[in-house]
């Protein structure tokens, strides 16, 4: 997608999805030579080599920039046919400018996100020629229809950026309907794209020989539609970060405080998203991890319990991170906010619950000890705090900690308006019993989780997050009628916020991107040696887990690596942005 | 316009470096595929044991539940007791009949106190044959400080052969070629034979006739940049 000045013209929009269609093919048709080349000219062999580096290390990286270019390219337009239905519904030209703003950031994304996925296929079929054809033979139906969705989306999200301008007014509908089908294209290509990584995972449909015996029952496999949902949510909640950093640089940047102004608010409205699509998240993550765990119990042991188990305390360190950033971003906002200082006396009370659940968090059941140091102890777990390294304190700690972060956004959102409705006392009241009762139903289950076995103790953290979920629900019924027709105090001061909160934009995108990268490890690891779990064994001298600390020091360079090509589209969007203004 | 890119790559690589530095601090461990150990009817009690240690500490991951030692995972049964206790167990059933049953058929008996999430030691992930299964008894005898009495009889040496190899990538991948045409592969040293013979032998689902194959040398994969030869399964 060229990322030039739109200009409204039925030939324009038809010429830039003629354009967008030449490339995906050009490159479609370089990659099968590319790979038919190589694999006709180089030697049979089940593994090979990258140039002397580790097949599994190169087919990683890789993989993981295009899971987070494809992440950003299918989160943004959902958040951006969101942002243009509302400027639909308000009439308020501001949110059209933010959705073609959020939209812009995808014209280098996209074909950054192409050219990553077919050097990603040329490096399956060369370094990984075996497993290649044998997952292909299995799955060749959806290979075929991946390819008929990428032309599908290519078309509609071409005519969607290009008809921007064209679309406006009474056509403002056909302008929506490209955006929700470009969505559902980018859904229906997140789907495909899964069948074969969970296949991997949770391997259904062969026989005890690998032959299929359902192509349904492998599509449909244990942990498809878990990480269909929680990749749908990252994917939101990873680009709603990236266009808060992007707004973030914009906002640094800034000549004037007009445009300071701009991009203080799509920076709000970016890590709004984020943080949004974030709080869902761990539920999905939980239904996942229930799922793994019904596939195979070893699996899930050694998921959360074994060679991975110390992974999951730089998770929760990230997490932890996360929530602290987003809070503090909400918090720093709260000073151009005239009224907000009423609620600032909350923010200690809630620093220090989320730094409590934060510790709680990143405490390790199990600590590396020596013999003195254990029988100092009295084994192998500490007898206080190893009571905070299992899943129950865990639990309790990041329900929690979501309940505080959307109690604190809910402070921000009432900060310049006072209830004017004859309720209001008893509504507070409610909201706060709500509150309350969620928080002690997190609480109680938490304790009681102590006395019960694991398998009904993972059975508790549904219990917990409905509290969590239902009291939001519950909150937000109450607060949208209760500020209907509430007194401003005075008008937000957008622009007028410090450079420090742009920090934590990036902190937030940072971390979220860092977070992808280990989660990605993790999730891919747990097959050990397998290629397809239980199936298929890895034969390569890679098929061993590596240790903790090289794979983080991968994840890093993954994750720098991800934000210079980011820096590429930033570049590229503020430099059309500046040829617009110009114009 | 310069400046702030270099202070938020400056605050990029603090962030990262960071979160790497964590992860050098957490415990550093490297995990290999089990190595294959060849089990026959004379294999001494002694050796016997010992493979199976091996075997519960890596293929059969049963560690990651239990534990061996004063200090381990007490999500299972500590397995220091198990061989002790197992003539007890169920009533009528002595120890290795328990035992054997314990690990392939995990579901039927329940210790009391533990919940129902063992896989059978028979089935992927462990996917271990009748002759590996006795030799993790043979060390659960020693590791409650018994005489080995499980034996190795020619019909599980046999029964692993026939087992063999289902779940091995090689001849797995082997059935298909790339762009996704199935092929059956014949190795050199296949030789036709009933599938009725060799009943999970078979390399495709479609294919008429199964393949015999000559044990096939172990090919030792190269080793790791500290110079180690990570382990190797040539099949089971």
């Amino acid at each position: 997608m060229s990322s030039s000045t739109t200009s409204p013209s039925t030939l324009s929009a038809l010429k830039g999805a003629y354009k967008g269609v030449l490339k995906i093919s050009l490159m479609l048709a370089a990659t099968y030579l590319v790979a038919q080349g190589l694999s006709s000219y180089l030697p049979a062999a089940d593994y090979r080599q990258f140039f002397g580096l580790s097949n599994r290390t190169t087919v990683w990286i890789i993989a993981e920039l295009h899971l987070m270019f494809a992440a950003f390219v299918l989160g943004v337009p959902i958040f951006a046919v969101i942002t243009e239905f509302v400027g639909k519904l308000t009439g308020e030209k501001k949110y059209d400018d933010l959705a073609k703003e959020f939209t812009k950031l995808l014209a280098m994304a996209y074909t950054l996100t192409a050219v990553l996925g077919c050097i990603l296929l040329v490096l399956f079929v060369v370094l990984y020629p075996k497993l290649t054809g044998y997952l292909s033979g299995l799955f060749k139906p959806t290979w075929l229809l991946y390819i008929v969705l990428i032309f599908g989306e290519v078309i509609i999200a071409y005519l969607y950026w290009y008809s921007w301008d064209l679309l406006q007014g009474t056509r403002k509908k056909w302008h929506l309907l490209l955006g929700v089908l470009v969505n559902l294209w980018g859904t229906a290509l997140l789907f495909v794209a899964d069948i074969w990584v969970t296949f991997m995972m949770s391997p259904a449909g062969i026989d005890d020989a690998g032959n299929l015996t359902s192509l349904w029952a492998a599509i449909d496999n244990p942990t498809w539609m878990p990480i269909n949902i929680h990749r749908l949510l990252a994917n939101v909640a990873f680009g709603g970060s990236i266009a808060a950093a992007y707004a973030a640089v914009r906002f640094l940047n800034a000549k004037t405080d007009e445009e300071r102004a701009r991009f203080d608010w799509m920076g709000y409205i970016g890590s709004f998203i984020a943080i949004g699509a974030f709080i869902p998240l761990p539920f999905a993550g939980y239904w996942l991890g229930r799922e793994i765990y019904q596939f195979s119990e070893q699996m899930g042991v050694s998921m959360m319990g074994g060679s991975f188990a110390w992974l999951w305390i730089l998770q929760a360190m990230l997490i932890g991170g996360l929530f602290l950033a987003s809070n503090f971003y909400l918090w720093l906002g709260m000073g151009r906010i005239p009224g907000a200082e009423r609620y600032v006396k909350f923010q200690i009370p809630m620093m220090i619950l989320l730094a409590i659940g934060f510790i709680v968090w990143a405490t390790p059941r199990s600590i590396i000890a020596s013999g003195a140091e254990m029988s100092a102890m009295g084994g192998s777990h500490h007898p206080f705090l190893g009571l905070f390294g299992v899943m129950a304190a865990k639990n309790t700690a990041v329900n929690l900690m979501i309940l505080t972060t959307f109690f604190s956004f809910m402070l921000y959102r009432r900060g310049n308006r006072i209830p004017t409705v004859s309720w209001a006392a008893a509504g507070k009241i409610v909201q706060a019993l709500v509150i309350a009762t969620a928080a002690g139903v997190v609480l109680g289950y938490g304790v009681y989780s102590y006395f019960v076995p694991s398998n009904i103790r993972i059975g508790f953290s549904v219990y917990q997050v409905g509290a969590v979920l239902s009291a939001m629900a519950l909150f937000v019924a109450i607060d949208i009628p209760l500020l209907k027709g509430a007194k401003e105090i005075g008008a937000i001061r957008w622009g007028q916020i410090p450079a420090r909160a742009q920090y934590a934009l990036f902190f937030l995108a940072i971390s979220f991107t860092w977070l992808m990268g280990l989660m990605g490890y993790i999730r891919s690891g747990i097959r050990q040696y397998w290629h397809v779990y239980g199936r298929v064994m890895d034969e390569s001298a890679n098929a061993y887990t590596m240790m903790h600390g090289h794979a983080t020091i991968i994840v890093s360079i993954i994750t720098v690596t991800f934000f210079l090509l980011v820096s590429v589209v930033f570049w590229m969007a503020s430099r059309n942005d500046g040829k617009e203004q110009t114009a | 316009m310069k400046a702030t890119f270099f202070k938020i790559f400056a605050f990029l690589l603090v962030t990262v470096s960071t979160y790497s530095y964590v992860g050098q601090l957490v415990p550093q461990f490297e995990e290999y595929p089990p190595a294959k150990k060849v089990i026959a009817v004379s294999t001494p009690p002694a050796e016997l044991a010992a493979i199976g240690e091996e075997l519960v500490r890596v293929k059969g991951g049963c560690l990651i539940c239990h534990k061996v030692t004063e200090t381990g995972n007490e999500r299972g049964p500590d397995l220091r007791k198990a061989a002790g206790q197992a003539a007890t167990r169920k009533p009528g059933m002595d120890a290795g009949a328990y035992l054997l049953e314990a690990l392939t058929q995990p579901e039927v008996f329940l210790v009391p106190g533990y919940p129902k999430m063992m896989p059978s030691a028979l089935k992927p992930p462990a996917n271990m044959n009748l002759a590996e299964v006795k030799a993790i008894i043979a060390y659960l005898q020693t590791l409650g400080g018994a005489e080995v009495t499980v034996k190795i009889v020619a019909d599980d040496i046999k029964a692993a052969k026939a087992a063999g190899p289902v779940h091995k990538g090689k001849e797995a991948m082997g059935a298909y070629g790339w762009p996704g045409r199935r092929r059956t592969i014949r190795p050199a040293s296949c030789r036709p034979i009933s599938a009725s013979r060799f009943p999970r032998a078979s390399v495709t689902k479609s294919s008429p006739t199964s393949w015999a194959c000559r044990a096939s040398p172990i090919r030792r994969p190269a080793p790791n940049r500290r110079g180690r030869t990570r382990g190797y399964v040539s099949g089971w």
